[in-house]
């Protein structure tokens, strides 16, 4: 079986950007909560969320000429992901560009940006419509309606990549979505390549507004930092932010030959729905039990070989308790000896992004030797009863960690990461084994 | 529910009930072994939800104010909004309603979607990943959003126009709103359980332009490269086949390079059938309904519709049309839209 290597990685999230910020941020237990900034919250019911700090699309314009005109913020962001993650990755554009490599992103909603309305009062629809005419016939009026493929296609112009451009919509799920298919490109034999990953901002007006109604945020503003708190009593509701993940997945003899160094191997995904309920989890957990077991299954590592779980955990009262159960119904015993965190104490929910930066935290706790923690869990609810990796992250030596994401409308998907240092059953470095796994939880070897 | 999760979730349940896998007792699939492949459009119910929001935020110069929005906007709003304007909805609504609980992919938003659905279907089948596959596009893009995208890019046909592709008058792009679905299985199961196929789906093929045009034509040299591929996986060459239907919509460079590409790779007269002169463009539901109506007419060794004449075609036309007569040969299923995606299907029947 063709094997898949991380050896890249780019990043844009509240806790930082570029890999050793982002690894420094995952670890160092301070939240990226804050009061809005990129508009004026003043009177909304949630005036919180995470932004990412310190990003100026100005460095992408000689790179994608047409950034000058974006101001959909997941555009941005991915792009500066990709750009990170292929020099992180240190390959050339000639050993990105061709039929042979992809890009599969997670992306957001589309985005209704709110001042693109105006006119007179009684007829807010004919205004709407005069304000898009109006556009239509103006120099800048393309950069407010901005396709959902936006990302990957200007990504795949960029880096001369001419094999699967793909946006996935997977919400809440979609960054690990990319992350899988992107696995099964290259496993399948359809890519050597892929850049896959997420991006999303949900920080603006309609974002946040309408998340809000549907009374899965937190209405604690303040403090802001410690609005979200996966798994604990006192638990009210997630926080939205902004970000984008986007790691470099090459096959792994393709990789080794071209000297690149492994940061973690995808071992497996698995996919599910809950088809229970558009707003909520499926309280029996089936779906989610469902994806941890396919995606163990296809990366051919029993649930005992399982050494972390990064939990979607995303501060909701439903889905900390639902994901729970389902932890312990698909690892069994060794749920109970297993750390587990909750990335999104720290960064709030990136939506279309979080699989991507979540899963990107594994490889950080592989590089690290360290897991991250979940912050702002001070007294635990009865119902969350495993290892969350309280307040301080925790040294780790761990070989397999899970990556779950379970999106809005009963999308669940998990991802499974491993050490690049352990042998597979022919004793060569730099992989994990899918059905021949040795030494499990045990450490490299 | 959103017009596109709606149109998907119908198309779905028919689908389902056409292969004899509805819900309930006794499906022949359980539902964890069943897998949903949709190809969404873009969110398509925003604006007009949003209008009473609106009202209620704009300040006596009539300029939307946020504060006001924030204070008693949102108030007016469907608490639901989000789930409107969510694309992945498509696949939850018709997930729920139909008891889907396998794998799964939600992509969007072009005609590039609507065959990789196809392709991930097809893939997820032979890795025994699921026992059946639901391959599903949907597109709501004759709505307001949808409109003032494509007349952004200047591929929208002037109001009045109907769609016409290879038409020398053609206008450019007619948006519709469609969906369709199909179940796909692997033959040796669907027969062990009592069920003739429609057709078979032979082979697919998928290509990127690799640029960073919205609006751009597709490349003559892609549609056969990739045309031919997909005959290859099929295991057939360009002179098997005895239908082509092509994606061709009204937009008439587009619609030029997909007849020169499959010009250059088909030499011999073949059916031609354009159903976006019937339908209108829909983009990411363009494949499935092509495939659709290409089992349809397999199955029962019928014509297809919307097949051009050869008599009504330019002298300089590439490609040689046959006349229309019953389907029952090989078919070659083409998606160039817009976002630079080229993809090819291969059906035929099966036998």
């Amino acid at each position: 079986m063709r094997r898949v290597w991380v050896t890249g990685a780019g990043v844009l999230s509240p806790i930082g950007n570029g890999y050793e910020e982002f690894a420094r941020g995952c670890l160092a237990g301070r939240s990226g909560i804050g009061p809005i900034t990129l508009f004026d919250a003043s009177t909304f019911r949630h005036r919180i969320a995470g932004e990412v700090k310190g990003f100026s699309a100005e460095a992408l314009r000689e790179a994608y000429p047409g950034v000058r005109r974006i101001r959909d913020r997941k555009v941005l962001l991915g792009l500066a992901a990709v750009e990170q993650a292929v020099r992180h990755a240190g390959l050339e554009r000639s050993e990105v560009a061709g039929e042979r490599s992809g890009v599969v992103l997670g992306v957001g909603l589309d985005v209704v940006l709110v001042d693109d309305i105006e006119g007179p009062a009684e007829d807010v629809e004919g205004a709407i419509g005069r304000r898009l005419g109006g556009l239509l016939a103006s120099d800048d009026g393309w950069d407010r309606l901005i396709p959902t493929d936006t990302t990957p296609r200007w990504a795949a112009a960029r880096w001369g990549i001419r094999g699967p451009c793909l946006a996935n919509v997977g919400a809440c799920a979609a960054g690990a979505q990319a992350l899988g298919h992107a696995l099964r490109l290259i496993r399948e034999g359809e890519a050597d390549l892929v850049l896959a990953g997420g991006t999303d901002s949900m920080v603006h007006p309609m974002g946040i507004g309408g998340f809000g109604l549907l009374g899965a945020l937190s209405p604690r503003n303040d403090p802001p930092e410690e609005a979200i708190r996966p798994f604990d009593v006192s638990r009210d509701g997630t926080v939205l932010g902004e970000g984008a993940a986007v790691l470099v997945l090459e096959e792994a003899e393709r990789a080794r030959a071209r000297g690149a160094r492994p940061l973690a191997v995808l071992l497996g995904y698995g996919a599910t729905l809950d088809a229970h309920a558009v707003t909520d989890p499926d309280p029996s957990g089936a779906g989610a039990v469902g994806a941890i077991r396919a995606a163990l299954e296809d990366a051919g590592v029993p649930p005992e070989a399982v050494d972390y779980v990064s939990a979607h955990g995303t501060g909701t009262p439903k889905n900390d308790v639902v994901e729970t159960a389902a932890i312990r119904a698909a690892l069994g015993r060794r749920a109970s000896s297993v750390p587990v965190s909750a990335l999104k104490s720290m960064t709030g929910h990136l939506v279309a992004a979080a699989g991507a930066v979540e899963a990107l935290s594994c490889v950080v706790a592989f590089d690290r030797r360290c897991v991250p923690p979940t912050i702002h869990l001070r007294h635990p609810d009865p119902a969350c009863d495993l290892d969350y990796v309280p307040g301080r992250a925790q040294p780790w030596d761990g070989v397999v960690a899970l990556s779950n994401s379970f999106g809005f409308g009963g999308q669940n998907a998990v991802l499974v990461l491993a050490r690049p240092e352990v042998r597979d059953a022919e004793g060569r470095g730099g992989s994990a084994v899918g059905g021949g796994f040795l030494d499990p939880g045990r450490g490299s070897s | 529910m959103s017009p596109d999760a709606l149109l998907a979730t119908v198309a779905a349940r028919l689908a389902c009930a056409e292969a004899g896998l509805s819900r309930g007792p006794g499906r022949a699939v359980a539902d964890e072994r069943i897998g949903a492949y949709v190809a969404c459009g873009i969110g398509a119910a925003g604006w007009r939800e949003l209008v009473p929001v609106f009202r209620e935020s704009l300040d006596e110069d009539g300029r939307l104010s946020l504060a006001l929005l924030g204070a008693r906007g949102l108030r007016r709003c469907n608490p639901l909004f989000a789930f409107q304007v969510l694309q992945n909805m498509a696949l939850c609504f018709l997930s729920i309603e139909e008891s889907i609980r396998g794998d799964h992919l939600a992509l969007a938003p072009w005609d590039g979607a609507g065959a990789a659905a196809f392709g991930s279907a097809r893939s997820a089948l032979l890795a025994r990943r699921v026992d059946a596959a639901l391959a599903c596009g949907t597109s709501a893009m004759a709505g307001i959003q949808g409109t003032f995208w494509l007349a952004s890019h200047g591929l929208l046909a002037s109001p009045g126009l109907r769609p016409r592709p290879f038409e020398s008058s053609s206008g450019g792009l007619v948006p519709a709103d469609g969906a369709a679905a199909v179940i796909l299985e692997r033959v040796e199961d669907a027969r062990a359980r009592g069920r003739r196929p429609l057709a078979l789906l032979r082979g697919v093929a998928q290509e990127w332009s690799a640029t960073a045009s919205f609006a751009a034509s597709c490349d003559p040299a892609a549609v056969r490269r990739v045309a031919g591929r997909a005959l290859a996986a099929a295991g057939m060459e360009p002179r098997h086949l005895e239908a082509v239907v092509v994606s061709a919509s009204g937009h008439a460079a587009a619609d030029r390079s997909e007849a020169e590409g499959l010009g250059s790779l088909v030499d011999r007269p073949v059916q031609i059938v354009v159903p976006g002169g019937r339908l209108g463009a829909l983009f990411a539901a363009g494949p499935a309904a092509a495939v659709v109506l290409v089992a349809g007419a397999l199955a029962a060794r019928a014509p297809l519709p919307a097949v051009l004449e050869p008599g009504r075609l330019p002298a300089d036309f590439p490609l040689r049309a046959a006349p229309p007569r019953p389907l029952d040969g090989p078919t070659l299923v083409m998606a160039c839209g817009p976002g630079g995606g080229v993809s090819a299907l291969v059906l035929e029947a099966a036998g």
